[in-house]
């Protein structure tokens, strides 16, 4: 517990320091000149949040389950093949993604959300499944002999046991998903990739500095939040169980 | 009462069958400890896992206090057997009282019922609930985990229970402590135990019977008295070891083979309790090169001697049934 706290300090002691070294190291007037683009800031945001958390809790709930379908003993043979065909996906450069995704759907926000799903799905599917398919077991054999049916086993033993390695992966996966997020722009999904790659195009810097900076925040903020709601989900004595080792 | 008849298990492995447990039948007594025991791969665990069925028996019948089990289904039988392992397995991700109470929750009891009942079981093996109960496994040692997983296997007062090497993972001095406070216990709550362990002398210790397995088989079902002074052959002599005469001492008492007779009554002749084993003598009169040993009551009375001769009279006496 307070290992989480001192390294969420640290992470924005880091942050801030880094700020303080950009502030000073670009032209004067810059600040100034990047507020001008505080409306579009706001608005890109939300797009930009919008396109991040749709993709990525709609990923959360199509990939918990389908990693617990492949951790059950009577799909697990076939599992490896499933999870094979994911890391296929897991290959292919967002951008390709991005590009495919349009060449079937066209362009516009549903396409953007489709290809940072798919983006999404294979840390949490994979991390499901490997953090399933390491409670011991020892802990199976104790479940069954206790009683408990598959539903009770799953749901009191399996999950709450797997729970930091499934959380990993969401961490992971949304690092993946808010780093593709501003070239969904390119086939106009919004966002504030927007003002960064017009920013670019135009030679304008506190536009481009303004999505970028932008960007790096809500992609901090949104780590943070599931740091925080990790310690709600993963169970005490399991936190108590990894920091003892 | 646990009755197994012909109870069989065959393993199918690349097309070659392999009998890990052959018609074993077998009866332990309500209230009784049978301790099945033999070198590993013997099927001793294969026949415990058969009564809870986390392995299905090939053939034969499991009756508990004269119920088929196979009447059962798994659920609703493993509710009604208690279940150790050496693993412990307790869940690192609920408290010890959520641990203790997952049967009765499985079985539905009212939630003050069975946290009352997770208190009483923690007192039961000296923990104390108020500190111990919202604790999680994790900060708890290897000991007292391990006496939270036996009075786990309480909480639902099931009248069976089954342990598979229970006290294996502990270190030997706590392993010793953790058998005393289990016999003590068993000698209140009187539940019907199979107890799988791969080493004589915790099977001497606990057991009302052993049951003696190899490769599969039964060898011999009996008291542990009579395993130690009649083994059945040549394998159950080498496997209870030479020195089983010995180990025969501890099942007695100084009070069963003092006799009257003194040898030349002397003031100086060391004294001891009626109740010590008989191991503990033996260790006394070779340790101060004694002839014999006053046997003295409570009262600190002289009641009897125990000599070499009343000693082995005694073991002569006891070793047919």
């Amino acid at each position: 517990m307070s290992n989480l706290v001192v390294s969420n300090l640290v992470k924005w002691l880091v942050l801030a320091a880094i700020l303080a070294l950009f502030i000073s190291l670009i032209e004067p007037g810059t600040i100034e000149d990047m507020l001008y683009f505080r409306e579009d800031v706001s608005y890109l945001s939300q797009q930009h949040l919008q396109l991040a958390l749709v993709s990525g809790l709609a990923a959360v709930v199509v990939a918990i389950p389908l990693g617990i379908l492949f951790s059950r003993p009577s799909v697990q043979r076939y599992a490896e093949y499933g999870m094979q065909f994911l890391n296929v996906g897991a290959t292919i450069p967002t951008l390709a993604l991005l590009a495919m995704s349009m060449a079937f759907l066209g362009i516009g926000f549903i396409p953007s959300v489709f290809a940072l799903f798919v983006i999404t799905l294979l840390p949490i599917v994979r991390n499901t499944y490997v953090g399933l398919l390491a409670v011991p077991s020892f802990m199976h054999e104790t479940a069954r002999g206790m009683g408990m049916n598959d539903r009770q086993k799953l749901l009191r033993v399996e999950l709450p046991n797997a729970m930091s390695v499934i959380f990993a992966g969401i961490r992971t996966a949304f690092a993946l998903n808010v780093g593709t997020v501003p070239i969904a722009y390119l086939i106009g999904g919004g966002g504030l990739g927007e003002l960064v790659f017009m920013g670019i195009r135009l030679d304008d810097t506190p536009m481009m500095l303004a999505g970028a900076l932008a960007t790096a925040a809500i992609a901090v903020i949104i780590d943070i939040s599931l740091g925080l709601l990790s310690m709600l989900c993963i169970p005490k004595g399991i936190r108590l169980a990894t920091a003892g080792h | 009462m646990i009755k197994l008849e012909k109870l069989t298990k065959v393993f199918d492995s690349f097309g070659h069958t392999v009998t890990a447990a052959d018609n074993i039948d077998m009866e332990v007594a309500t209230g009784e400890i049978c301790v099945l025991l033999g070198p590993s791969g013997c099927g001793k665990t294969t026949t415990l896992k058969m009564v809870n069925r986390i392995i299905q028996p090939t053939s034969g019948k499991v009756y508990i206090h004269g119920e088929d089990t196979s009447q059962l289904n798994d659920t609703q039988l493993r509710r009604r057997i208690g279940y150790v392992i050496q693993q412990i397995g307790l869940f690192p991700n609920m408290t010890i009282e959520d641990n203790i109470c997952v049967v009765p929750d499985l079985l539905g009891w009212p939630k003050d019922k069975s946290r009352r009942r997770a208190s009483e079981l923690l007192d039961l093996v000296a923990l104390d609930p108020s500190q111990f109960l919202k604790r999680y496994p994790a900060q708890l040692s290897g000991g007292q985990q391990q006496r939270v997983g036996v009075v786990r296997a309480l909480a639902a007062d099931a009248p069976v229970m089954l342990m598979d090497e229970p006290f294996g993972a502990i270190d030997p001095v706590n392993r010793e402590i953790i058998q005393d406070e289990f016999l003590n216990m068993q000698r209140e709550i009187k539940k019907t135990i199979l107890f799988v362990s791969h080493d004589i002398d915790e099977a001497v210790k606990m057991a009302d019977k052993i049951a003696i397995f190899s490769d599969g088989n039964l060898l011999q079902f009996a008291s542990p008295n009579e395993i130690l002074a009649n083994p059945a052959n040549e394998f159950i002599q080498s496997f209870v070891g030479a020195d089983r005469a010995i180990k025969r001492l501890q099942l007695f008492q100084v009070q069963g083979a003092m006799t009257q007779n003194a040898i030349a009554t002397s003031a100086n002749t060391p004294s001891i309790g009626l109740n010590a084993k008989l191991t503990d003598a033996t260790a006394m009169l070779y340790a101060l090169n004694a002839e014999q040993l006053r046997c003295v009551d409570a009262k600190n009375d002289t009641v009897g001697y125990l000599t070499h001769k009343s000693i082995s009279n005694h073991l002569n006496a006891t070793s047919n049934g």
